[in-house]
């Protein structure tokens, strides 16, 4: 299936590792140019390497998602860099997992600062450059426990119920640019957030990935973790001219976990 | 992006117009072969003639005359397309079509037709491909729901009571075959320029003497992207899903309605 994306310029966040450098590396393979940014000079520099050996148009930048002068330089650089902005994916962002009690205001803060204003300003900035194309798509990586809450999960509940809300909101007021707004939700991913996470608490700790997976695989119907590339797959579709009727939805990558059918 | 759809085999009750007979085209694009059926063999006749010089190949096209609400006809459709290509990967049920009525005007006999065809006729052509994806230990699945299922209206009755029905089994079936292996998903379309909304359009510039962006208005105001959708923008959305690309989406529905849908979670 082409997909439309040759020439296309792409900025992923929190592109140096795991689901975000498994899209960027898909964009590669479409043939767009790619910005990624992180925080960290080596694994930001390891992860251009990746992605201009595998014959790609790539940059990265230093910039911290949660300071909105970062995120600012972030775009103008990108712009800078390849002449045009088309595709944006807000990828940046990890897991907060803890109870209510476990969890000082100031880490949900934090979270919220990453994952929600952050974006919005990521946003803010894009938007003039996906204008002057008439088309522009806007991705954001919506992590489960938007649709999941649970105990343990509910600083990642709270702050990705409210990215959802911001990716719909947005989508109605985009439509008329003709900019996408849409979302990729992702569970049960293996990347390195999974290499030392425990599921389901102390019963699994010090088991394999492996071992654990038979423990919350009674809750997953597809029984095991997908890989990031299952993610990045479902990012290029939805950048793609092929998915040009969708705005203000998103796809579940998740093996079956979340429960809802409308 | 390589679907890997090359060799597999679909089939697509309903297939012969409309959103299936889209499908049809966008998976022998992509090398896949495909079983249609139609209540009408010359509908049947049609539709394969069409398809089969798309394919530039006859031995990718499979037709059938059979009603998805025969209990009978379902299983020997899925056998005979089994029997043709020696497979059965995919299965896009798009059967059925949208009604209008109100609790006033709706008799219950059109709502057991309703009934029948889109979720009984759903049920057994799901029923009757497993044998064959079980074997292959590989399946996917996509229902077609109209998104009256989440956007229930006064005047949608069946089409509203259908559909959740229909969006409800997605999701327990995607429960039930995820260990062996086959994917179930639904795709919610709406504003998608079908033949029906064509000649509703049609009807609308005759009836008001107005021009077709006047006319076609009416049916997309509620959308954010202001444009009726293609058949073709559907048709990519399920060969994603009958995918390579998909191996661990399933019980999922993705809404094809240029933003209509309002609930932020869907």
């Amino acid at each position: 299936m082409d997909l439309g994306l040759q020439e296309k310029v792409v900025l992923v966040t929190g592109g140096t590792s795991g689901i975000g450098l498994a899209i960027a590396q898909r964009f590669i393979g479409e043939g767009a140019a790619v910005a990624v940014c992180g925080r960290d000079r080596t694994r930001l520099d390891a992860a251009v390497r990746a992605l201009r050996d595998a014959g790609g148009n790539a940059e990265g930048f230093i910039a911290h998602v949660d300071r909105m002068a970062d995120v600012k330089s972030l775009v103008a650089s990108t712009v800078a860099r390849f002449g045009r902005l088309d595709i944006v994916v807000s990828n940046a962002g990890t897991h907060l997992k803890g109870s209510v009690e476990d969890l000082p205001v100031e880490r949900l803060e934090q979270h919220l600062r990453t994952k929600v204003l952050g974006v919005w300003e990521l946003a803010r900035q894009a938007l003039p450059h996906l204008r002057k194309q008439k088309s522009g798509r806007f991705i954001v990586i919506v992590g489960q426990a938007g649709k999941v809450p649970g105990a343990n999960v509910i600083a990642s509940a709270v702050t990705n119920a409210a990215q959802h809300a911001f990716v719909k909101s947005l989508s109605d007021y985009l439509g008329k640019d003709n900019i996408l707004v849409n979302a990729v939700c992702p569970s049960r991913i293996k990347s390195p957030l999974t290499d030392t996470l425990n599921l389901d608490g102390e019963r699994y700790l010090g088991l394999s990935l492996e071992h654990q997976e038979s423990g919350w695989g009674l809750k997953v119907p597809l029984g095991r973790f997908g890989e990031p590339d299952d993610i990045a797959s479902a990012v290029v579709f939805m950048a793609s001219e092929r998915a040009s009727f969708l705005t203000g939805t998103n796809i579940d990558v998740d093996g079956g976990y979340q429960r809802m059918i409308f | 992006m390589d679907l890997g759809l090359g060799g597999r085999v679909a089939i697509v009750p309903g297939g012969t117009r409309g959103l299936g007979k889209a499908v049809c085209r966008r998976l022998l694009q992509e090398g896949a072969a495909v079983a249609i059926c139609s209540r009408k063999q010359e509908h049947v006749d049609a539709a394969v003639a069409e398809l089969t010089a798309l394919a530039g190949d006859a031995g990718r096209v499979f037709g059938h005359v059979a009603d998805v609400t025969d209990p009978e006809a379902v299983p020997a459709f899925a056998s005979a397309a089994h029997q043709r290509f020696g497979r059965i990967d995919i299965l896009v049920f798009s059967a059925g079509t949208h009604r209008r009525a109100t609790v006033y005007d709706l008799k219950p006999e059109d709502l057991q037709h309703h009934l029948d065809e889109k979720v009984f006729g759903n049920f057994a052509m799901i029923r009757a491909v497993l044998p064959a994806m079980r074997a292959q230990k590989d399946g996917r699945i996509v229902n077609i729901v109209g998104q009256a299922a989440r956007h229930p209206h006064s005047d949608r009755l069946p089409s509203g009571t259908t559909n959740a029905a229909q969006a409800a089994m997605t999701k327990s079936l995607a429960d039930a075959l995820a260990r062996q292996n086959i994917r179930v998903n639904a795709v919610c379309p709406q504003y998608i320029e079908t033949e029906l909304a064509s000649t509703l359009i049609a009807k609308e510039m005759r009836d008001r003497g107005v021009d077709r962006e006047t006319a076609s208005a009416g049916f997309w105001r509620a959308n954010v992207l202001k444009r009726m959708g293609t058949l073709e923008e559907l048709a990519d959305t399920v060969a994603f899903l009958v995918s390579d690309r998909a191996t661990f989406i399933t019980g999922s529905t993705i809404s094809v309605d240029g933003g209509y849908h309002r609930y932020p979670f869907g």
